[in-house]
């Protein structure tokens, strides 16, 4: 999964990133409204995490900047700001959730699971594939039983291939989705992760397919 | 009495009532004298009657016409009187006597009459008048008509007493019944206007009440509402106007504590939001010892964050509160200047921004030295902050010519405007209402203007013709400048006279 974190204050900035980083998400991080506001329109994102007191270009221009441009991204504001009047302009203004400041990080963490979660249009935090369960709420993937022990990045790519299930995800698509905007990562990332989770899949490995020339899927066995 | 309503009618009804029973006994009294006067003059003017019916003829004296005295002494049981010879033989006395005498006072003097209050001879109240005369000759009218010579001479015939009494009895009804009217008609008019001045002082009074009722309104939800001058009377229009500005004052005073209890809380939520994350995340991941030691160094940093902020609070609330104290000591203004630029020096490299010096050479002060520096390095760290990167900070010191001195620190500011000025020195105020630089929470310049106070200094923010930033701060004292080092004092070094880059 893939966020954007627009925050002016540094020190919470690496900090915020770096938790979600170790959580497995891929965070592209925005010190001001404007390179945010770019960001943003340039990448697909799952979630974005918006501070509204930004220098350049407060959030409250760049939710609605957004919205006007039909960009449909998830957003989270993460303020300071705890009047009443201001979570109701804030969630008027598009948002999809309000988080004050100070807040706690496994809550910041379950509500964009929850976004995540609404933005593949499933409710329950538990996906299943076959004998494949992923657990997005305690994130750990289970195949016949046998809990998987996977990277943060691996679990990363077996979620979105899970909410995807049936669908083919292109390279493109999984690597937006796993690195951050500006990851030097090696191209053969993604195919070299594939391996990967098909070697700890062992007898379902036939589970991920690939479709050469357009991407990769989870099988969900109901394929003619 | 400290209702104004009850003194009002006191005072009012008081005044009243003084003046209505003054008004009262005096017209009771002048009519009582004028009605005494009528009685008196009618008393007199039978009494002269008589005396003129009485004559004399060969020493001997008589009242003549006897007979038409009743006509005259219409009311025998009231009205009396009697002559006297000298040798105080009665000659003549009404018939309402009897045989009894009337009441007379002793010798008067010739033709002087005399009135007096005295029992009538039954007993009831009487008015005398008592008159000594010489009878008339009986020819006398005779003799004037043939023009005969004038009889003898009044002292040879004995002077007579004549008194004439009548009763006062209707007199001192009369005047009763005066008193008694007057008295019921002056409780009447004071009760009337009782009446009277309870309403008037109720209508006076009325905007006064209004007044209070608009107040008793207030509470400090409606202090942006003000109180009508334009229909309030004249006399209340200054009580009105006070209130207002004592309104406006305190709306103002309400808001800027609301800001500021806002602002410092939005100051403290940040850096504990930080210190939260921080080391909730350091907490989840132990085992990352490098990501964990840049967290403890992010975490010391938040707290020292938080700490500047408390202690600058606490400098201001010791300013507001006169605790500090302004200890005077003589110093070169450019070691000041070159001291509190160090301080700032490394936020000033990296963004190679550059002091320029400008202090007129050999200036000394005598002001607090503590307190000026703290003045110097938040002028010269909020213009470091402020300023582009390779700008520069221009300080300018000088003795004025009314005797002080004056220093200014300028620098380009973009994006201020005239507009921001007034705010500048307001508590946590930022043009960029962003947090961004954990450095600076907007009571830099608070403290400056809190420190300016203390130290008497006037301070002058503007933008200059060039589109510059300029604080100048003015001494007005005389005494705190001196063009030479005071001895003993450290030689002031020599001005900035080439460019420091920092």
């Amino acid at each position: 999964m893939r966020l954007l974190l627009i925050e002016d204050s540094a020190r919470l900035r690496r900090s915020l990133s770096h938790g979600l980083r170790r959580e497995g998400y891929a965070v592209d991080v925005a010190a001001d409204g404007r390179e945010g506001l770019w960001l943003a329109q340039e990448n697909a994102y799952d979630v974005i995490i918006l501070d509204l007191m930004l220098p350049e270009v407060d959030g409250w221009t760049v939710l609605r900047t957004l919205r006007e441009k039909g960009v449909s991204t998830y957003v989270l504001i993460l303020s300071a700001k705890d009047m009443v009047d201001d979570r109701v302009r804030g969630l008027g203004l598009g948002a999809d959730d309000y988080l004050v400041k100070p807040f706690s990080f496994p809550e910041l963490c379950a509500r964009i699971q929850a976004l995540v979660r609404r933005s593949y249009g499933t409710k329950s935090p538990v996906l299943r594939v076959r004998d494949l369960t992923v657990d997005t709420g305690a994130r750990r993937v289970m195949h016949a039983g046998r809990t998987l022990e996977l990277t943060p990045r691996e679990y990363s790519l077996m979620e979105l291939l899970a909410r995807r299930a049936g669908d083919v995800v292109s390279r493109k698509e999984l690597w937006e989705h796993l690195y951050e905007f500006d990851s030097t990562t090696e191209s053969n990332v993604i195919e070299v992760m594939i391996y990967s989770l098909r070697r700890k899949l062992g007898a379902g490995a036939d589970l991920i397919k690939t479709r050469r020339g357009q991407g990769y899927l989870l099988d969900r066995g109901d394929d003619a | 009495m400290r209702s104004l309503r009850g003194r009002l009618t006191a005072w009012l009804l008081g005044g009243a009532g003084l003046l209505l029973t003054l008004g009262a006994l005096t017209l009771a009294r002048l009519t009582e004298l004028n009605l005494q006067r009528e009685f008196d003059a009618a008393l007199e003017a039978q009494a002269r009657s008589l005396a003129t019916l009485t004559e004399q003829e060969h020493g001997r004296i008589w009242l003549e016409a006897a007979d038409t005295l009743p006509e005259l002494f219409a009311n025998r049981d009231r009205e009396y009187y009697q002559i006297w010879l000298a040798d105080a033989h009665v000659i003549a006395r009404s018939s309402s006597l009897g045989n009894g005498n009337l009441w007379r006072q002793g010798v008067a003097p010739l033709d002087r009459p005399r009135f007096a209050d005295h029992p009538l001879p039954d007993g009831r109240a009487g008015r005398y008048f008592e008159l000594r005369f010489v009878p008339r000759y009986e020819e006398d009218e005779q003799d004037e008509r043939l023009g005969r010579p004038a009889p003898p001479p009044a002292g040879a015939v004995p002077p007579v007493t004549l008194v004439v009494a009548r009763s006062r009895e209707n007199l001192d009804h009369l005047t009763e019944s005066l008193h008694l009217t007057l008295a019921a008609v002056s409780l009447s008019l004071l009760g009337g206007l009782a009446v009277l001045v309870r309403l008037s002082v109720a209508a006076g009074l009325a905007p006064v009440d209004r007044l209070a009722d608009r107040l008793r309104g207030f509470d400090a939800g409606s202090l942006d509402q003000r109180l009508d001058a334009a229909s309030t009377p004249a006399e209340l229009a200054p009580v009105v106007e006070h209130l207002n500005g004592l309104l406006a004052r305190l709306e103002d005073s309400f808001t800027r504590e609301r800001t500021f209890s806002s602002n410092l809380a939005h100051e403290l939520r940040t850096p504990l939001a930080e210190l939260r994350t921080l080391s909730e995340v350091a907490l989840r991941w132990p085992e990352d010892t490098a990501a964990t030691a840049e967290a403890l160094a992010d975490i010391r940093a938040a707290g020292l964050q938080m700490e500047s902020i408390v202690l600058n609070l606490l400098d201001l609330a010791r300013c507001d509160g006169g605790l500090h104290a302004a200890r005077p000591q003589r110093f070169a203004v450019a070691d000041a200047v070159e001291d509190c630029w160090q301080k700032v020096e490394e936020e000033a490299a990296a963004k190679e921004i550059s002091l320029v010096p400008e202090i007129a050479p050999g200036l000394a002060v005598t002001t607090d030295r503590e307190k000026l520096d703290r003045i110097l390095v938040n002028l010269f760290a909020n213009a470091v902050a402020y300023s582009p990167a390779g700008s520069e900070v221009h300080c300018a010191a000088t003795a004025s010519p009314d005797g002080g001195f004056a220093l200014a620190v300028r620098n380009p500011a973009d994006g201020l405007t005239p507009g921001d000025l007034p705010h500048l020195f307001d508590r946590f105020w930022r043009k960029d209402t962003a947090r961004a630089n954990g450095h600076h929470a907007g009571l830099g310049l608070s403290l400056v203007a809190a420190f300016c106070r203390l130290l008497d200094l006037r301070i002058e923010p503007r933008l200059t013709p060039e589109g510059l930033f300029e604080i100048r701060l003015q001494a007005p004292d005389a005494a705190a400048v001196s063009g030479a080092s005071p001895p003993g004092a450290p030689p002031p070094r020599s001005p900035g006279d080439s460019r420091r880059s920092c």
